[in-house]
């Protein structure tokens, strides 16, 4: 290179190096709405300064993560570099194509304990190593390994399902604990709702994943005689041309879930109110956690709507934070919310360790929901058969699930899980340590 | 803090070049550097940054008297009990949980592992406090009186956590007097980019597939897992030179040579010559600290070949597989010595190409999985012991949605672009193309690894299997 050639190198890079430094310093960026939605959390806020944490390293990840979430231009250099990424291989002519997400968060950047070879390895700390198995961390919130694989399909995109006999074992037990927990007198249910990826008419795609009908006919056909399989999937499957299951996130459909409620009136012998009783309303404009994992453009053009079905029958509907104190809560928003929790949070406002919902029905019939979200979506269409419907979610809830049930005079108790019950043990795990040890 | 981050490329080394070069003084210079050094290494390792600096000061001052006392009897016993206090430091952060799992296992001891946190780097600044005492003694070197020169070669921040592990006496005369020159300046920015291109858009978008292809998610074809290790021998050279050339142009950007680390490792022709490309500078210490003074090759060959391989493999790791993988090159470099290679001499040059590839995966295979059963599993799904699909649905999009990404990677794996480029230089026309070509080049790898590495903190995750 000559001395000119030289001389532009060095002013080019500086300047880069210079616009950014400079701009991020006088215009830091306010992510702040784009993280809530899309990443379901908080934007790190400047740290307060505390020896602990400074001790533990904690104070500098933070000032990290604080200059990454402020950054110039975040959104904008997101969504090229995911733009980038298409350009790694062949693109398939029929718009499918795999989405391998992985969890940066538990990457470590500083690789404090991948010390040998280079830094960012991890490889050298056996616990960081690729075959470590995937706990649930601390809060029991997931974890299923480092990665999720995303079937996209024009402009759809869903979780690829992985089948774990062992946790699908591990649920039916659980169920089959409660009900020797609880006794005779009440009904026991279960309900496994199938995600989208079951129903993909491509039998080459839909090979991708495991079978969630063998799944469901395993943990059903492992059920105690008294405790009953609720047959939602029968009745998805007969309705899967319709919008039961949006586009852009691993939820159903109010509608779908309207399919999953008449499978539950079949299996509790009532009679299912008729959907055409419903006002409805549309709350279009819906990008979703498929969404938030792939950034496809294809679904960025074509978001969903979210379609309510507005409860007929007087209710009230609490949150129970901390399992004393109500706090009274829509059952159904009528808007998206805006903070973060997604368009799917319309229904019942989001998952909580317990909530409850009381009306004037006046039946005798009281109803518990150990669930996932999945249920969120069918409780409104549950109110005209039931005084009290308690939802309890076993990934927060605290306590001992056979005295709550004694307690409130709990008669039927259904248990309603997507597929991640059959995929991971943790739920089946979480489940049995609300319940008397066994033996 | 490494160099693959944004924190680092748009705060610490913009501040650092300001304050650099606002003043000419090179000794004031040197203080800055030693200032931001610490820094570096404090902010992954707050309290650690202590161990670093007392560790420093043992070498500055135990070289001291080793200098004063050279050839007595006083200088041999400070020599050897503080060789011994690095080693046993070094040791204490990063085995002493591997040895306790080992006794208990071989005792039934029943000891609870303590969990002790490993310091950044710590593999890399005990070789080169080594390294330093050692010269110190031999007479390679006197000890300066400051311990200025003693902080400066050992945290300066570009090779302080990752190599290359550089000899006092590679940057013993730049201390004092160094010319910073446009075209040093311009060659850092090369050596720089190119290293973080390696590491951010090459190493890290293969490393993201590889889980997808082998281990306990993987492992569903023989094609694909093929792939996945090859990716995996990508990642892994990507990463580490990566991070190489990042430290070497980061020097030459501050006027101080660092020793080159890396040389093409997957064109070599056997595991000896691999070696005398991959990670130079380890291979030098092991050869110059370890190999040498036990005899080399002359005395006690085979004693000496397993000591250093032993030891290779165990400084990568405290896991058994990363010993075995350091056991199989030294078992490799055995069988070349005694006949491999005078065989490999006589057949065409491909056999010994395939040779080392092959011997060079097995190897990644060893290194991925702490887990013994998981590499052996691998192992014999790659050698068709165990039988799978030649190919899935899976597999196959992976392959499909990331050819482009591979084919680039392994090219950028061999010496070709180097080769394109010195030959385009040569000419007259061409030549000027190429120079006014880096400069755009340069901008587009930067912009474009800027892109990725704020991308890369995009976590779109919890909750999300509910």
């Amino acid at each position: 290179m000559n001395a000119r050639s030289q001389w532009w190198n060095v002013a080019i890079f500086l300047t880069l190096i210079a616009a950014l430094a400079v701009l991020n310093l006088v215009k830091p960026g306010s992510n702040g709405k784009e993280i809530a939605e899309l990443e379901k959390r908080e934007m790190q806020t400047w740290p307060a300064f505390s020896l602990d944490k400074l001790k533990q390293g904690q104070l500098f990840k933070e000032y990290d993560n604080y200059f990454s979430d402020h950054f110039v231009f975040r959104s904008g250099f997101i969504e090229l570099g995911m733009t980038a990424k298409s350009y790694k291989g062949m693109q398939d002519k029929d718009g499918i194509s795999l989405v391998t997400t992985v969890d940066h968060s538990k990457e470590d950047l500083g690789g404090e304990d991948g010390d040998g070879a280079v830094p960012a390895f991890g490889q050298t700390d056996p616990g960081a190593g690729p075959d470590a198995s995937a706990p649930a961390d601390d809060a029991g919130e997931l974890v299923n390994g480092e990665s999720s694989q995303y079937l996209v399909i024009k402009d759809k995109a869903m979780l690829l399902y992985q089948y774990s006999p062992e946790s699908a074992e591990a649920y039916a037990a659980a169920i089959n604990h409660l009900h020797d927990a609880v006794g005779p007198d009440v009904r026991v249910y279960s309900m496994l709702v199938p995600s989208q990826v079951e129903f993909i008419e491509s039998e080459k795609l839909r090979k991708l994943s495991g079978s969630q009908k063998e799944a469901t006919e395993h943990v059903y056909g492992l059920l105690q005689p008294g405790v009953k399989g609720v047959s939602a999937y029968e009745h998805i499957e007969s309705h899967k041309g319709e919008y039961v299951y949006f586009r852009t996130d691993h939820h159903w459909t109010a509608l779908g879930a309207y399919y999953g409620y008449e499978a539950i009136a079949e299996a509790m012998g009532f009679d299912p109110v008729a959907l055409d009783q419903y006002e409805t309303k549309d709350l279009p404009g819906y990008l979703g956690t498929a969404y938030a994992a792939t950034r496809k453009p294809e679904l960025r053009k074509n978001p969903d709507t979210v379609t309510t079905y507005l409860p007929t029958v007087k209710h009230e509907y609490k949150v129970y934070y901390d399992q004393k104190h109500g706090v009274k809560k829509p059952l159904v928003e009528g808007k998206i919310p805006v903070d973060g929790r997604g368009g799917y949070a319309v229904f019942l406002g989001g998952d909580f360790a317990m909530s409850r919902v009381t009306t004037k029905v006046d039946n005798g019939k009281r109803l518990m929901i150990i669930k996932d979200s999945y249920a969120n979506a069918i409780v409104p269409f549950l109110l005209p058969h039931f005084e009290e419907i308690e939802l309890v979610d076993p990934r927060y809830f605290k306590g001992s699930l056979a005295d709550e049930i004694k307690e409130r005079g709990i008669t039927d108790v259904l248990f309603v899980n997507g597929p991640v019950v059959t995929t991971y043990k943790g739920i089946a795990n979480m489940v049995e340590a609300l319940l008397p040890a066994e033996g | 803090m490494v160099f693959s981050s944004i924190l680092f490329l748009y705060f610490f080394f913009p501040l650092l070049l300001i304050v650099y070069f606002a003043v000419k003084n090179t000794k004031v210079r040197n203080w800055i550097l030693i200032v931001f050094s610490f820094a570096f290494y404090a902010w992954g390792e707050p309290v650690w940054v202590f161990l670093l600096i007392l560790a420093s000061l043992l070498g500055y001052l135990a070289s001291l008297y080793i200098d004063k006392h050279r050839g007595t009897r006083k200088g041999k016993v400070v020599f050897v009990t503080s060789i011994c206090l690095i080693i046993g430091m070094l040791a204490y952060f990063k085995y002493t949980g591997f040895l306790i799992d080992n006794l208990n296992d071989l005792l039934g001891l029943g000891v609870t592992t303590p969990s002790i946190a490993l310091p950044i780097g710590i593999s890399f600044f005990t070789f080169e406090i080594i390294c330093y005492m050692s010269d110190v003694y031999k007479g390679v070197v006197r000890a300066p009186r400051s311990p200025m020169k003693m902080f400066l070669y050992v945290s300066f921040f570009p090779h302080l956590i990752a190599g290359p592990i550089i000899r006092f006496t590679d940057i013993e005369a730049q201390m004092d007097n160094r010319k910073i020159t446009l075209s040093g300046f311009s060659y850092g920015v090369n050596r720089f980019v190119i290293g973080l291109g390696k590491k951010v858009i090459l190493a890290n978008s293969v490393g993201e597939l590889v889980p997808n292809l082998i281990g306990p998610d993987g492992s569903d074809s023989f094609l694909g897992v093929w792939f996945g290790v090859c990716l995996y021998a990508l990642q892994i050279y990507f990463d580490f030179s990566g991070y190489s050339d990042m430290a070497i142009g980061l020097g030459y950007m501050f006027g101080i040579t660092l020793r080159e680390n890396f040389n093409y490792p997957y064109i070599a022709r056997s595991a000896g010559e691999f070696w005398r490309r991959w990670n130079i500078s380890l291979g030098g210490f092991f050869r110059d600290y370890v190999y040498i003074p036990l005899g080399g090759n002359r005395k006690w060959y085979l004693r000496n070949l397993a000591v250093v391989w032993f030891l290779t493999g165990l400084w990568h790791g405290a896991s058994w597989n990363f010993i075995i993988w350091g056991l199989y090159f030294g078992v490799l470099i055995g069988l070349e010595r005694y006949f491999l290679q005078r065989l490999f001499d006589r057949l065409p040059k491909l056999v010994s190409h395939l040779y080392l590839l092959c011997a060079m995966l097995v190897g990644w295979v060893w290194f991925y999985f702490t887990d013994l059963e998981q590499a052996l599993s691998t192992l014999r799904i790659m050698f068709l012991v165990e039988w799978r699909p030649l190919v899935t649905m899976q597999s196959f999009y992976f392959f499909r949605e990331n050819m482009y990404l591979f084919i680039v990677a392994a090219i950028a794996s061999t010496p070709l672009m180097k080769w394109l480029v010195e030959r385009s230089m040569a000419g007259r026309k061409t030549g000027a193309w190429v120079s006014y070509l880096a400069p755009v080049y340069n901008a587009i790898i930067l912009a474009l690894s800027t892109t990725l590495l704020v991308g890369s903190t995009y976590n779109p995750f919890l909750y999300f299997r509910f």
